[in-house]
């Protein structure tokens, strides 16, 4: 029997308006795509773009951290800081590219509130360890002779000068490496790109160390914290804010002899690869400040990180000693939520 | 009902339409994957599948030469890569979702797909 035609009409604008709403829906998984800059892998996140968008926000971003290495790779001859380092082994003062004085006069400011755990003038060092080189890991330490020989001399504050466009060294040693921050700078400059091109939701990650803003729909991004030896997630956390997430370890660029670690994060004050710390992770806004972070936190090592998280203004922060103890702020124990089993922790600091 | 002009039919057809867009939300936005599986992006070529559910070897073209992936187990590796840094060797196997490891010289990454959706990046 046919239904009445009231019913029939009902019926019509009821399914008229779910399919209405099937139309609006929202994508449901965000988008990812992979590149290499920075020397490492780049993962750019978006959510809510059409295909040609997501093609020109992948496009800036590779464009963006191609000019980031273009300016600040201290270890590409032809870069802006390749060249100044090379004009200053010759005649310690030289001019420096467009922007470039200013980005060594701010990374030598973390350097100095960091109580010299970040140093930006190590790059002898760092060269004689070797692990800057992509294509090998080195298999042997230098020698203490050697270290000694080319590790800068001198309080920070004192080694380098910077008037307008020019850069003067007052130490041989000095040689610029931007290793722990120039990745925050090119992530912010991504960021800044993506923002100006109107991306309302989106993660850039640069090996390992990401800037992430908007929703993909209606719950925030959700970044899981990789263990310090294994491949899994230690730990998660949810982003509802904009906000930039670093870290640094002793698990991606090592080797092993005589049955020590050998990493490529150093302590300024010996050359010498820091102990007792694998892994650090900063949440804060600024990427640049948290890339510096994060190093100098694994320098400063258990019994001082937090007296150097408290200088440089960082409230959000986790240390993996290479017990495997965590030690967390009371800021990260609200937001961390542990996905590895049987981890020790213990939260310290004020807040 | 009767003072809005509705039957009890009205109702059952309002209550069923209502059910049916609702059932529809939950698999638009729940979860779709089954299967593990890996996904190995090399360099400029095409993101290749890999599923980890039957042991294989398989080989990947970089800039250096080749790179060998095995699965076992449910688990990957990477068994040889011409970078000299053997750092993509010496990760071991990648057994958990959401798990990444390179190749940087040889421009091959791999990921274990998390499939159940829980993780959108990776910090490492």
């Amino acid at each position: 029997m046919r239904a009445p035609p009231r019913t029939r009409r009902l019926t019509a604008a009821l399914l008229a308006t779910a399919a209405l709403g099937a139309c609006e829906r929202e994508p449901a998984e965000p988008r990812t795509t992979r590149s290499y800059a920075l020397g490492t892998t780049v993962e750019l996140v978006t959510w809510g773009l059409d295909r040609q968008a997501a093609g020109e926000a992948e496009a800036a971003v590779t464009a963006v951290l191609a000019d980031a290495d273009a300016r600040w790779d201290g270890w590409d001859a032809d870069s802006d800081l390749g060249a100044l380092n090379r004009a200053l082994a010759c005649s310690g003062r030289a001019e420096a590219g467009a922007g470039l004085g200013p980005v060594l006069e701010r990374a030598r400011a973390l350097g100095i509130a960091s109580g010299g755990g970040f140093d930006p003038t190590l790059g002898h060092v760092v060269a004689l360890w070797g692990f800057h080189r992509e294509e090998a890991i080195p298999s042997e330490p230098p020698s203490a002779e050697a270290i000694a020989e080319r590790l800068p001399r001198g309080p920070l504050a004192g080694r380098f000068e910077v008037h307008g466009d020019e850069v003067a060294v007052t130490d041989p040693n000095v040689r610029f490496d931007l290793g722990g921050f120039a990745k925050g700078l090119a992530v912010a400059a991504a960021r800044d790109r993506l923002h100006a091109l109107g991306v309302d939701a989106a993660i850039v990650n640069a090996g390992g160390d990401l800037c992430a803003w908007g929703r993909p729909g209606r719950r925030p991004w959700r970044i899981a914290i990789r263990q310090a030896r294994g491949t899994g997630p230690l730990a998660s956390l949810e982003l509802p804010e904009a906000t930039c997430v670093f870290s640094s370890g002793d698990y991606e660029r090592y080797f092993e002899a005589d049955g020590e670690r050998y990493h490529h994060v150093l302590d300024p004050a010996t050359g010498r690869p820091t102990r007792g710390v694998a892994a650090v992770t900063v949440i804060h806004p600024d990427p640049g400040l948290a890339d510096a972070a994060a190093t100098a936190l694994m320098v400063a090592g258990p019994d001082d990180w937090l007296a150097v998280a408290s200088a440089l203004g960082i409230r959000t922060a986790m240390l993996v000693e290479t017990s495997g103890r965590v030690r967390l702020t009371p800021a990260m124990a609200r937001r961390v939520r542990f996905e590895a089993e049987d981890v020790a922790t213990v939260v310290e600091g004020d807040g | 009902m009767r003072r809005l002009g509705l039957t009890a039919g009205d109702a059952l057809v309002a209550v069923a339409v209502a059910g049916a867009v609702g059932l529809s939300w939950g698999w638009v936005v729940g979860d779709s994957g089954t299967a593990r599986i890996a996904r190995v992006h090399p360099g400029d070529g095409e993101v290749r599948e890999i599923r980890l559910d039957a042991d294989a070897e398989y080989r990947i073209g970089g800039p250096l030469g080749e790179t060998r992936l095995t699965v076992r187990d449910g688990r990957l590796r990477f068994a040889s890569s011409p970078c000299s840094a053997r750092i993509c060797m010496n990760a071991g196997w990648l057994e958990q979702a959401g798990a990444v490891q390179a190749c940087l010289p040889n421009r091959i990454t791999v990921e274990l797909v998390d499939t159940d959706g829980r993780f959108d990046s990776m910090v490492h």
